[in-house]
This record gives C-alpha cells, structure tokens and sequence, in this order.
C-alpha cells in the first residue's frame, strides 16, 4: 500500500500500528463522539419544539441502533485534502452530490439537422448563422420560463432559474465561429488538442442543443420533465424567430423539434425495476459515466480519470438512485461514498496499473482472453486482499461485504480495462472477481442476494438481446433479466471508461455527452468531480434550485 | 459412481481439505459443549423454555391436502408434520478466524439439514426452518467446532462486527453487547438473546478456542491461513467456470459439445 494512503489511514484511526489486530470498543461515547452528531441531536431538539412532533433522537439510548459503540472514523475524500463525517457523504447532507444529479437530470440534448432541414425545405426560410443567434436568443428565454408566442401569460421568475440555459455544440469550427459565443460550448477550449480533435471530427458539421433545464424544475417533478419542458421551449423558440404558423406544417416541425433527434440521456425503466421517467438514473447507460466527467480534459493520469468517474457513478448509480429510490433514503451511503473516500480504490487501482504496464507492456497492449481477465482479476484480488489482512483498519473501514466486492469489482474492471481496451472482457472481470475470488477465498458473499447477479448476469454478458444486455456501453441497471447489487452496478461503467482511456478514445460512448458536460456554465464541475463533493461535505457548495426568492428567510 | 469418490472441494491443502469436510454430509464434527434445552431456547427467543411451539397450520395428519406428488416424494419433517412455525437462527462469523463462514453455512446447511432456507451475507447466514427442526440443527450448529463463543455470535439484529478487529479479549465486536467474556472463568455468557433482549440469566458457552486450533479449522485461505496465491487448483477450476457459464451463454453447443 502506498505510504501516503496509509498514513492517512492511520490518521483517520488515530491508530499508530494499523498491522494490529486488536482495539477497545463502547467507550467512545457512543454518536456523541460526533460532531455532526451532536448537531443533529441539538437541531433535533429545537425542531421538536417548534412543530410539536418528535423526530431524529439519537440521544436516546433506549431504542434504535447503538451508534457510536466503536470509533466513528472521519473520511477523507480521496485525491482531496477534506477529511469530513461519514454524514456529510450523505446525498441529503451534500449539496454538491445532489447538484452532481439534478445536472445530469436536468440535460436535454437534440439535433438541430433535422429542425432546420424542414425550415429550408418544406417552410421555405433559411436557416443562417445570423438566424440561429436570434432562434438561440429566444430559447434562452423560453427555456428558463419567459413567454414567447402566447400573451397574457404568468412567467417564471428569472431569478428562481437563473441556472436554465440554452447552448449548441457544433463539430465545425468555421461554423461555430460564426454563432455568438456566449451560447457555444467551444470544443477547442474545453478539451487539449488531442481530444478536441477527435471530438470535432465524429461530430461533424452536424449541430447539437445542449439545453439546461432550470434546477427547480427536476425539483418539482421528476426526470422525465426535462424532455417535455425543453421539446416545448424549443419548439415555441422557433415559432418566434422564424415567425412560423400554419397547421399541418407547423404540427409536423413540432414533432421533429420535440422528439425525432432528441437524445435520452437515461432511458424510461422496465416495469420490473419499478417505473421511472426519461433520465432518471437507473436508465443511464454505463457508457455516459466516462462522458460525464471531464477529469481526463485536466490531467493525463488515467487512474487519475478513472477514480473521478467512480465517484460519479458512486453518486449517480449508488447514492441517488438506490439509496434514494430503492432504499428509501438510509442504508448506502457508506458503500456509495467507497469508491471516492479514504483512497483506497485508488491504492488497488494503481496497483493494477503499475502491474498490467509491468506484465504487458502498457495499455491496450494484449488480446482479450479469458486468462488475462483472470489473470488481472486474480492479480488485484489477491493484492487487495492481502492488504485487508495486513491492516486490519481498511477491513474495519469497509466493514461490509458489498463494500469490499464494489472496491475490488471496480479495480478489476479498471485493470482489464487497462489491459486489454476491451469493455466486454472488463465487465465479465466485475463477476469474476466478487462471484469466484472473494466468494472462495473468504467463504463470505454480498448483500442479503448473494452471488445472484453474478451467476444470472454472466451468461448475458455477450447477449445484445436487450431484455438480457446490450455491449457494455449500453448497459444500466435497467436490464430486465439482469439481476443487480451495488456490487455490480456501481463498478460496471469501470469497465467502459477504463477500456476507451486505455484505447486513448476522446469518449466512452458518446461524442455530444462528452462536449455536453465539458460546460463551464454547470453549476457542477464535470472537471474536478471529487474536489466539489469535497466543497459539498465542507458545507461551501452553491447549489442552483434554491427557493430563498420566494420564501422568508429564516 | 461405483469406484469414485466424490470431490467436494478442488485442492489439497489444508484449507481446501476442511472444505471437503465441511461439505460433506458425512462428517462428524467435534463436540465441544453441551447447551441444554431451555438454554437453546433463550439464545433463540422465539418463545420460552417448556412453552408449547406455536404454530402455523394443524398438524398434517388432521389436515386434508390436495394432491401434490412431491408429497409422495419427501417425508414431511417433524416440524412440517406438527405445523410449526417458521423460525430462524442467524450467525455472523468474524474474518479472524470464525470456524465457519458465511457462504460456506449456506453450503453445509443444505448438504446435511432438509427442509431448510437460508440466506447468505458476507458477515452472517441465516438459517430458517420450523422451530423443532430449526432447534434440532442449531444444536449440531452451536454444540460443535462449527461454532466458537468469541468469534461466532448469534445475532439476529444489528449483526456488524464480523470484519471489525477484535477486542482486548479476543471477542468480536458487537454494537449491541450480547455477550460478556468472564475473565474470572475465561467462558463466555450470552446476556441477551439473539434480537438483543436482556435475559434473566447468563446462558454460557464455555470457552473460547485458542487460536492456533482456531487457524488448524480455519475454512478461509489468507490471513496467516494459506495464501491466496497458493490455491492454484481453486482459481483453476473457477476460471473454467466462468468461462463456460460465458460460452453457455452465448452459444450452449460450444459448451456441451466438449
């Protein structure tokens, strides 16, 4: 284990020896050994008293779960400096993990080809640089609650989405040049050369909208709005700067500009995974998890890269999808936040790194086989494992099974990833190493469902029958006869992003996501995914959404 | 087969060795203590000593069932026949060297106790069966080496503890303190049932094994066991596995044909 991540291990235990196997328990007080505990009992309080019914009461000590009857350790959120609660990883304490969602959610992506093909040809207008500033004026009006063709009509206030915009992202430098570009996410800025080229060239002379629906709005209802709210805003856009009318015409120009080429960023669930909206996270495809972040446009470490994308779908797949909408909002967030605290998926994934270069020769350097995704898989595990018995603390840190599986299912996938670019045999590493490795060695399975997604979903693993799977790119949890653990669903996109940045690719699955979430204008930084969960659990992230214009303060 | 020996477990040394054992319903395992019949009872809480078994339905004798040719097939156990309820026993094991594992409970309970469920986790197992079948197994379970008072505990709520370290007597960690180790005796009590209920006398499991008899029993490789890297027959043949659960998968005739 690299000596900083254990030094800073034995910091957070206050431990000098971390090899002993031995500590002292009930003596720390129980939850009000914690701060944040503390506030929340104090909190707790006050509340109870101004509304009469009692709520949170870790103070007492005659019901519910001792908490506090051994050392609560602090975490680090890994590659930062901020050591924080346990609480503060929590998606209802982080400001910044919930922005993390709502700017993903709140995304709506469609073509602008086809729109302006049926302008020119069947409306009879042209379609100029010139009129696409003004049709882009007016979307960014319509798009955050200003009317445009209908009058006497109630409007939002600009000041409650203030964080709604319109921009299009365009493959063409001449012709992004000649757009304003206050409303043009410029490739060329955002990405090194490398990248921007490759990016440029896929995305061609098409031209994409990258439109933002106001926070508030996946606020008030869910994921699914944003499709509706941005087809509408963009079709009345279009009605106001190209003057259009008529019926029949009109109706069919809706129809492109609303759905022909607009992209789900999450597809609707199948009803056996309990039915959930457009972009919702469940029906995000692990391709995307690499195209959201943006960490490999700011540094050319890949594990660097990878670890960023861990925590996005630690929170995307983990935190907000199934401790939100499976668990019911408690029971996750110390398996979620795993993959992006204390370092310790970055000490098994450097590890592989360094062994996979060591073993053949660099990146993307050797055939997939089944010997080399056991080969890897056997490597990290066994590596991972002895490290667990060498420090007894990082097994008391990761105190649960699914915790372990999730960490070294990931580091598995990122290795076979890195080994061979391939995602196909990258993601049949996530079975293989919590189905077989750590099942057999350690004689301890998962969560309460056991080794059933491994054994159900390794058959489907080559199956593009979409009820079975889909290449891994396009996989989500919303796989019907997939079955599913945090074990499997958050470390699956490793083995997608790790494959694409092994291959040097500029995206995983996606050129338009990609530029999409390049964006300076987010309220998330796409580029520093684990620093702004850091600002979050520090309490100094600005969300957008909030409601302080129309309320009272308090 | 006539002539062949089954293979339970793939690999020789030490550790596979005492799978083979473990996963064999022949074994016989070492008797360690004796836990009396009402003492059973109050680590178990389902009800209390000399109190009748609840039940479920009536006994299946006063009862006219459809037909159901399985019931042809498999005798119905004492439980079954009497209309019992379903009762459990939950047990986390410690990564220190528990004489039993989770996942490999699961694998034991089925290959010698019918009529059973089970639910494996990576701390503990669960084991459900009608309360006189349940009370029956739980003795073989709790009586025998399968069992150790400081690194096996009966936990039915707030189960966590099974990766913690241990404390200063050796015990594994438990947020609710069911158990007490008596320095005094070097025995363990129970001072509270399996759901954490305060009982009205210590029930005690005797002592703790030493831990070089823990590591001679110990089912897990790694930890001072043997090494991961060494149990080359095991990663062999889940390689295999997993390689054919993938070709079946996607073609079964590349499978069966060989």
């Amino acid at each position: 284990m690299k000596d900083e991540i254990l030094k800073k291990i034995k910091e957070v235990f206050k431990e000098d020896d971390p090899t002993r196997k031995d500590t002292r328990y009930y003596e720390f007080g129980g939850r009000l050994q914690s701060e944040t505990k503390r506030g929340f009992i104090e909190s707790s309080k006050r509340i109870a008293a101004e509304r009469g019914i009692p709520g949170y009461q870790g103070g007492r000590e005659d019901f519910g779960v001792p908490l506090g009857s051994r050392y609560l350790e602090p975490y680090y959120i890994s590659g930062t400096e901020t050591l924080c609660d346990m609480d503060e990883m929590h998606q209802i304490n982080n400001a910044a993990i919930q922005q993390m969602g709502d700017d993903i959610k709140r995304t709506a992506i469609n073509g602008l080809d086809l729109p302006h093909r049926i302008l020119q040809q069947k409306v009879g207008v042209s379609v100029t640089p010139e009129t696409i500033n003004r049709y882009l004026e007016s979307i960014n009006h319509s798009i955050i609650g200003g009317a445009l063709a209908q009058e006497h009509m109630a409007e939002i206030n600009p000041l409650m989405t203030r964080d709604g915009y319109a921009k299009i992202i365009a493959g063409d430098d001449e012709l992004a040049a000649r757009i304003d570009s206050r409303f043009v996410i410029d490739i060329n800025r955002e990405f090194p050369e490398r990248m921007a080229e490759k990016l440029k060239q896929k995305i061609g002379k098409h031209i994409f909208q990258v439109a933002r629906i106001p926070t508030v709005g996946v606020r008030i209802a869910d994921a699914s709005v944003v499709h509706r709210w941005n087809g509408n805003q963009s079709a009345l856009a279009f009605v106001s700067a190209y003057s259009l009318g008529g019926g029949s015409i009109l109706a069919e120009f809706t129809i492109t500009v609303k759905h022909m080429a607009y992209m789900l960023l999450g597809t609707p669930t199948w009803p056996r995974r309990g039915p959930r909206g457009a972009n919702e996270p469940i029906g995000i495809p692990y391709g995307y998890i690499g195209d959201f972040c943006q960490a490999d446009t700011v540094n050319d470490d890949p594990v660097h890269y990878c670890m960023e994308s861990m925590a996005i779908s630690g929170v995307i797949y983990g935190l907000i999808w199934f401790d939100s909408y499976v668990l019911g909002g408690i029971g996750g967030a110390n398996t979620f936040s795993s993959p992006f605290t204390n370092n310790l998926l970055d000490d098994f994934t450097y590890h592989i790194s360094d062994w996979v270069k060591d073993k053949y020769g660099g990146f993307a350097a050797v055939k997939p086989s089944f010997d080399v995704i056991r080969d890897v898989t056997e490597e990290v595990n066994f590596y991972g494992m002895e490290q667990y018995d060498k420090y007894p603390v990082l097994l008391e840190h990761h105190w649960g099974g699914v915790i372990r599986l999730l960490n070294l299912n990931a580091a598995s996938a990122i290795g076979v990833g890195f080994a061979t670019g391939n995602s196909t045999a990258a993601i049949l590493a996530v079975y293989y190493s919590g189905s077989f490795i750590q099942k057999e060695a350690w004689g301890r399975h998962n969560v309460g469902i056991g080794d059933a997604p491994d054994q159900i979903n390794i058959p489907n693993t080559v199956s593009v029958r979409p009820d079975e799977g889909v290449i891994p790119e396009l996989r989500s949890p919303n796989i019907p006869e997939d079955s599913l653990s945090a074990s499997v669903f958050v470390p699956s996109p490793a083995a997608c992003f790790a494959s694409h940045r092994a291959r040097g690719d500029a995206w995983c699955l996606s050129p338009i996501v990609k530029v999409a979430f390049a964006d300076p204008s987010l309220t998330f930084d796409f580029k520093h995914v684990r620093e702004e969960i850091a600002r979050g659990a520090r309490h100094e992230f600005i969300p957008a959404g909030e409601r302080d214009v129309i309320t009272p303060s308090r | 087969m006539v002539g062949m020996e089954s293979n339970r477990y793939p690999g020789e040394d030490q550790v596979a060795r005492r799978r083979k054992e473990l996963f064999s319903p022949e074994s016989e395992f070492k008797h360690l203590r004796e836990i009396s019949d009402d003492d059973l009872v109050l680590l178990l809480g389902h009800r209390n000593p000399g109190e009748e078994y609840g039940s479920i339905h009536p006994p299946l004798d006063e009862i006219e069932l459809p037909f159901d040719p399985i019931s042809e097939l498999i005798e119905p156990s004492d439980g079954a026949r009497a209309g019992d309820k379903i009762r459990y026993l939950q047990i986390t094991d410690s990564v220190y060297f528990s004489p039993l594992f989770p996942a490999f409970r699961g694998r034991l309970y089925h290959v010698r106790y019918p009529g059973i469920d089970t639910i494996v986790y990576a701390g503990r197992q669960l084991i459900e069966a009608r309360e006189r079948d349940l009370e029956r197994f739980a003795k073989e379970i709790l009586e025998t080496e399968l069992f150790d008072p400081a690194r096996t505990a009966i936990r039915g709520i707030t189960v966590h503890g099974s990766a913690l370290r241990l404390d200063e007597d050796g015990m594994m960690f438990d947020a609710r303190r069911r158990t007490r180790y008596n320095r005094g005796t070097g025995e363990v009590e129970y001072t509270k049932n399996q759901m954490a209920i305060p009982l009205d006398r210590p029930v005690r499991l005797g002592k703790p094994m030493a831990d070089e008899e823990l590591l001679r029993v110990s089912a897990r490789y790694g930890g001072g066991s043997v090494p991961y890297r060494d149990a080359k027959e095991l990663w062999e043949l889940t390689g295999r596995i997993l390689k054919q659960h993938v070709e079946g998968g996607f073609d079964p005739e590349k499978v069966e044909k060989k």
